[in-house]
């Protein structure tokens, strides 16, 4: 695959400019914002105690959500706000869907804790990754939204507020008792 | 402990809780940030990575999509093309019948036609004549004075717009021969167009003359030009006479014999004169008293 962000004049143009280019009709357009937002998505699905197979899946449905609706497309937010708004969606829609199929709650997927020698305090990276994802799958669906996209995607508590279509006040709050939550989690895990 | 006191304790306590608050969730965003530092240290897994198959997926569809717009502009707009031959082609065609029902075109062609045939120079005039008939449709009767001098006018730029046509739309150098014939007989034409405007105009003067004399003159009367015989004839019959009217060299009057009968005259100016109060005061006199006035 080609490295579109070589270049400093591709890297000067905004994601904006980019959809809105694709929205003409400019694949180009289109490839580079991929390149820029797509491991963001992915870990955004991977996070929420998914199967590697379902995140690609729903990484898929929600890139194509994004293409099916460029001509719809109108620059009232950031486009990593839009992209992750549809994310997000998609994530709800396949949550109900499985809910309504499948009684089978996210967590069954979780693997085992893992033991932490407190002595040495010398954890792998796939040991903390695992952690972490374990203590993620405990959040409430709404707190895990919050962390994910404050934490993993950077959005601001406005943004997210905007993403979720919550009070901003409401964010505030999953937010603090999400990292309240982790931080009770993953205690053993700071050096 | 006073209520505003209670009041102020509580406010207080909501601070210091609010701060304890701020400073947890400070610590709190500060250790996951600090466990999220550890994993970007590290290699980033390529479990995060959407698969190269995922990758693909998604870009052909986004290249699809927009591939298939240009094509639905294009459907959209597919009645252009057949719509714009079929104009291009009944264009084409109407001005080919338009050139055909051209009579210097058929002048053209019917030379064109005969071009092996037309060694014979008797045969040669003919086709010139017929040519010529063609052009124009004009009888050599239309020489009279009732050819209206649009029509004269006419037959010289019609046939300068007929040679420039053809030398537009043909521009075939076979029908050279043709084309020199046409425009010597387009010259002839023209000059005779000239002699007869002139002839005409002269006709219509005539004409005009004719039709004011007729209008001033009563009608029924003969007009006779007077002479000294004719004179002294009705002044020997005692006959009156009235003025009628005055031209450039000549007066008109009516003269009344003794039987009543009422006859027009034309007066020389040279011999006689009519001074302006008879002219106006429109009365019988005698004879006698118009030649005493010429006399003096």
């Amino acid at each position: 695959m080609t490295s579109f962000i070589t270049n400093d004049v591709e890297q000067s143009i905004t994601d904006e400019a980019l959809m809105a280019a694709y929205a003409e009709g400019d694949s180009a357009s289109f490839d580079l914002l991929y390149h820029r937002h797509k491991v963001a998505v992915h870990r955004f699905f991977l996070r929420q105690n998914i199967s590697l197979a379902v995140a690609e899946e729903l990484c898929h449905d929600t890139w194509l959500k994004v293409i099916n609706a460029r001509k719809s497309y109108q620059v009232t937010a950031l486009f990593r706000t839009y992209l992750f708004t549809i994310a997000r969606r998609v994530l709800i829609d396949f949550s109900q869907k499985k809910s309504s199929t499948n009684e089978q709650s996210f967590n069954q997927e979780i693997e085992p804790e893992i033991e932490v020698d407190d002595k040495s305090k010398t954890v792998s990276n796939h040991q903390l990754k695992q952690a972490l994802t374990n203590e993620i799958s405990k959040l409430t669906f709404e707190q895990k939204q919050v962390f994910l996209l404050k934490q993993d995607a950077g959005f601001t508590i406005e943004q997210i507020a905007k993403i979720t279509e919550q009070h901003k006040e409401k964010v505030k709050s999953n937010w603090r008792y999400a990292l309240q939550k982790m931080r009770e989690g993953l205690r053993a895990y700071v050096n | 402990m006073s209520t505003k006191d209670k009041k102020d304790g509580h406010q207080g306590d909501h601070q210091i809780d609010q701060q304890l608050q701020n400073k947890q969730l400070k610590d709190d965003e500060a250790f996951i940030q600090s466990l999220y530092d550890d994993l970007a240290s590290q290699e980033p897994s390529q479990e995060e990575y959407p698969s190269k198959e995922m990758d693909e997926k998604i870009l052909a569809a986004a290249h699809r999509s927009v591939g298939s717009s240009p094509k639905l502009v294009n459907t959209k707009r597919a009645w252009y093309l057949p719509i714009a031959s079929a104009a291009s082609v009944i264009l084409v065609v109407s001005l080919f019948f338009n050139q055909l029902n051209d009579p210097v075109m058929q002048a053209e062609m019917s030379f064109s036609g005969n071009s092996p045939a037309s060694s014979n120079p008797s045969e040669v005039a003919e086709q010139e004549e017929l040519v010529s008939e063609q052009l124009y449709d004009v009888s050599p009767s239309d020489n009279s004075v009732q050819a209206s001098t649009e029509m004269l006018q006419a037959r010289p730029a019609m046939s300068v717009q007929s040679k420039e046509s053809l030398l537009k739309h043909k521009g075939i150098n076979k029908n050279q021969q043709a084309m020199k014939r046409i425009s010597l007989q387009a010259k002839e034409e023209r000059k005779q167009s000239k002699q007869l405007q002139a002839s005409s105009y002269s006709a219509l003067n005539d004409e005009k003359q004719l039709i004011e004399t007729s209008k001033a003159v009563p009608e029924q009367i003969s007009v006779i030009v007077m002479t000294q015989e004719l004179f002294d004839k009705l002044v020997h019959m005692n006959s009156f006479w009235l003025f009628v009217n005055e031209e450039k060299e000549f007066y008109h009057i009516e003269v009344v014999e003794q039987d009543s009968e009422k006859m027009l005259y034309k007066l020389d100016k040279k011999t006689y004169y009519i001074n302006r109060s008879m002219q106006k005061n429109k009365t019988k006199r005698s004879l006698k008293e118009l030649g005493k006035l010429t006399e003096n």
